[in-house]
């Protein structure tokens, strides 16, 4: 602690608020006793402007240099006091602030036991107030290249984007061409391109842009470091180069596995998938006046895309070859821009729709489709099982992650989510992120989704990265846990259990310790949970502003005879 | 003496029991004064040490409030503080405090009355165990331990 402690404590009275409960001169009285308590004052409404004001010249006026204010801790008076320690020349993070009204005062009666907890709270308050520390800003040089691992429609956007906003962009695919699930698509639902001509264009693009650079055949062996600073081993005909970037967007998409046998049927030239659909209708193979059956159902629910694809299908079928098309479904899931229309239109169109819940068989006999089923709003008025026969059965694929979606995960030290797809971070935040800051999600790869939704995905990818790596160098606040390298055993807990994976460890003389080496937090990735604090057993790691001794002090100074 | 009127802390994380709590305030909910709180950035910055740390400073109870399971804003946080104060429990058992003087609760921060019912429920809990072994405050009559002292 330092010898020169001079705190000031500001009272609130929040406009009586908080002094219908407790009592400014008792408390003030018990506050002034504290050894480094310089100065005390109480204020009808602290966060006004003119209080500002009067605040800053009390504080270089005292000298002071811790200050607490007592009243309420709503982030915008904490924005505001901070603001006022700024302009009086202090750091920032020299500030403790009491929710007297929000934990007190608003949630008791007076009595003689809140005048004791209203008393605790501002010695609480002091005592954390001694033991804060300084947080500088620091310069962070940071990697401006962008690592794109997928060269699909996806892939392709955000490189384009990244290297619009500044960035050099390396983008791995690991077939040789790229394009992805897109080229083997017939068309685009909404979109009046044939989807070969987009891609042929965005392929152009990407190739002809000297920013860009394509590495086809190409995976991602192992990554080390963090945001600003990656080092990503890249992978091409078994051999490694290593290559630096500052942040990585995964663009894999989804494979679609079509499985027949879930539906009691093998694979012939009559039953097949949406996807095997798209590729005739797309080589212009002939439905006409075909007698064609759809169904959706049976754990393919999960998302919206096969919904789409079957009615969009179904409609096109209709409408170009005037073919007889049945969509046998047990749900309809159709939320989305226009998609309720392109069902209705489908209906109008004549697409028969035949609802079913669990009883369907399907037979493929002599090229000869026969689906029998039982109707749930038909049955009540005509009981029985119905037969249909049919030129073709099309069923939906399952829809899963790219295949080595896990390793990739493994390497990136990302958790898979739902279905095993790449997981978002917090969806209320940015569906974008990923739990590690420099490292995120574009396109089908954390859900199967639509063309139209990943311009938008790209576009929000770019800005953040162009948010975080603005420059060569970065400015940030060190808000990251800093470690004793005296007390770490380089036992790597901490690295193991932070959410984020912010921490390295790192090699030097300057890490006074046996192994010459010690835990490093990142300041830009890490994202000030205190996990590690707490996991680490040698208790070599502090995290500003909620540092051991800060606590400690707060529940000693929580003793006090009333 | 009047009647024993504990003292409980409350860890409380930042993102969702601190939250629930300022809820609580903006609602007039009324809880009992024995609770003091203390915030944290996320239930997982809670270790075992700080925990008994608070008996030792003359808590007559400690709990540690979280987000709900599978929502916590650092992922996981919540799921190490339960373990961490299952683990609590294990040693106050242990040394003869008692693991029900620390509990675990998860909320979110739209549910500032179930914070007051928190607040309730841990306060009816720790007066019904009466002080702590290692309260000071209280006279020698309260403290039931017998071999402790
Ligand atoms: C049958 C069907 C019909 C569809 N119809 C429509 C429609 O009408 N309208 C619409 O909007 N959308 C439609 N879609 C969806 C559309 O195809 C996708 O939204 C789009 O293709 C997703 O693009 P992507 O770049 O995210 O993924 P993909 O196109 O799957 O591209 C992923 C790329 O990443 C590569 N890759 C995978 N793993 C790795 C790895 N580990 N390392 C390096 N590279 C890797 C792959 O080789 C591929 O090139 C349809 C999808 C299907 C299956
Ligand atoms: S947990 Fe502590 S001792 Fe272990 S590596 Fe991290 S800082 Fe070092
Ligand atoms: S505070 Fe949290 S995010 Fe930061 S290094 Fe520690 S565990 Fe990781």
């Amino acid at each position: 602690m330092e010898n020169n402690t001079r705190i000031g404590v500001f009272f609130c009275n929040c406009n009586g608020k908080i002094t219908e409960k407790v009592d400014y001169e008792e408390i003030t009285s018990e506050i002034k006793k504290l050894p480094q308590v310089e100065y005390v004052r109480d204020s009808q409404n602290l966060c006004a402007h003119l209080e500002g004001e009067l605040i800053c010249k009390e504080i270089s006026k005292n000298q002071l240099n811790r200050i607490v204010v007592i009243g309420c801790a709503g982030s915008r008076e904490e924005g505001f006091f901070r603001e006022v320690l700024v302009k009086a020349g202090l750091n920032p993070h020299l500030l403790s602030m009491v929710n007297l009204l929000g934990e007190c005062c608003a949630v008791h009666e007076k009595n003689p036991q809140v005048k004791v907890k209203s008393i605790e709270l501002a010695r609480m308050g002091v005592a954390r107030a001694a033991l804060l520390e300084e947080v500088k800003h620091g310069d962070v040089p940071v990697n401006r290249t962008v690592l794109v691992i997928g060269g699909g429609l996806a892939g392709m956007e955000t490189a384009l984007e990244n290297a619009a906003r500044g960035f050099k962009v390396i983008l791995a695919e690991k077939e040789d061409k790229l394009g992805g699930r897109l080229a083997r698509v017939n068309s685009i639902i909404g979109v009046d391109r044939k989807p070969a001509e987009l891609l042929d264009e965005k392929v152009k693009a990407v190739t002809s842009n000297p920013a860009i650079e394509v590495r086809t055949n190409t995976r991602l062996g192992d990554l080390d470091g963090n945001i600003g600073g990656f080092t990503a081993w890249l992978v091409k005909d078994g051999t490694e180069t290593p290559v630096e970037v500052g942040a990585i967007v995964v663009a894999t998409g989804v494979q679609t596995i079509f499985c027949p046998v879930k539906y009691g049927l093998s694979i012939a030239d009559n039953v097949i998938g949406q996807m095997k659909l798209e590729r005739l209708l797309a080589d212009g193979k002939d439905f006409n006046r075909k007698n064609i059956s759809m169904i959706i159902g049976k754990g393919t629910e999960a998302f919206n895309l096969p919904f789409v694809i079957a009615v969009k299908n179904a409609l096109l079928l209709r409408q170009k070859f005037n073919a007889t098309v049945n969509l046998f479904y047990t749900n309809i899931k159709v939320g989305g821009d226009n998609w309720e229309k392109m069902y209705t239109d489908a209906r109008a169109a004549g697409v028969n729709f035949f609802k079913f819940e669990d009883n369907i068989e399907i037979a493929a006999n002599n090229g000869e489709i026969i689906i029998n089923y039982e109707d749930p709003f038909l049955g009540n008025k005509v009981p029985g099982t119905y037969k249909i026969t049919s030129d073709y059965i099309v069923l939906p694929e399952e829809l899963v992650p790219s295949e080595g979606t896990e390793e990739l995960a493994g390497v990136l030290r990302l958790e898979l989510g739902p279905a095993s797809f790449l997981s978002i971070d917090n969806a209320h935040i940015l569906p974008e992120m990923t739990s590690r800051d420099g490292i995120y999600l574009a396109g089908s790869c954390q859900m199967p989704g639509f063309v139209n939704e990943i311009e938008i995905s790209a576009k929000a990818v770019a800005e953040e990265i162009f948010r975080k790596l603005y420059d060569e160098k970065v400015s940030v606040e060190m808000t990251q846990p800093y470690v004793d390298a005296t007390k770490c055993v380089v036992c790597l807990t901490c690295y193991r259990c932070c959410p984020h994976g912010a921490i390295t460890i790192e090699h030097g003389e300057q890490y006074e310790n046996l192994y010459k080496s010690a835990a490093v937090m990142n300041p830009l990735a890490c994202r000030k949970c205190g996990i590690c604090a707490a996991e680490c057993p040698g208790k070599a790691i502090q995290l500003p502003d909620y540092t051991d001794s800060q606590i400690l002090a707060q529940l000693e100074a929580m003793e006090v005879q009333p | 003496m009047s009647e024993f009127q504990p003292k409980i802390v409350a860890f409380c994380c930042y993102y969702c029991a601190y939250s629930a709590a300022d809820l609580a305030g903006s609602m007039r909910l009324q809880y009992p004064p024995t609770i003091r709180m203390i915030e944290q950035p996320c239930s997982g910055r809670i270790d075992i040490q700080l925990i008994l740390q608070a008996f030792e400073d003359g808590a007559d109870g400690v709990y540690v409030a979280g987000c709900l399971e599978g929502d916590c804003h650092f992922l996981k946080g919540n799921y190490r503080a339960k373990r961490r104060v299952a683990e609590a429990k294990k040693i106050l058992d242990d040394v003869g405090i008692g693991g029900e003087r620390v509990e675990m609760y998860n909320l979110s921060g739209s549910m500032g009355p179930r914070f007051a019912e928190v607040a309730h429920e841990m306060h009816d809990r720790i007066k019904g165990l009466g002080p702590s072994p290692l309260n000071k405050r209280a006279t020698k009559k309260e403290v039931m331990t017998g071999d402790c002292s």
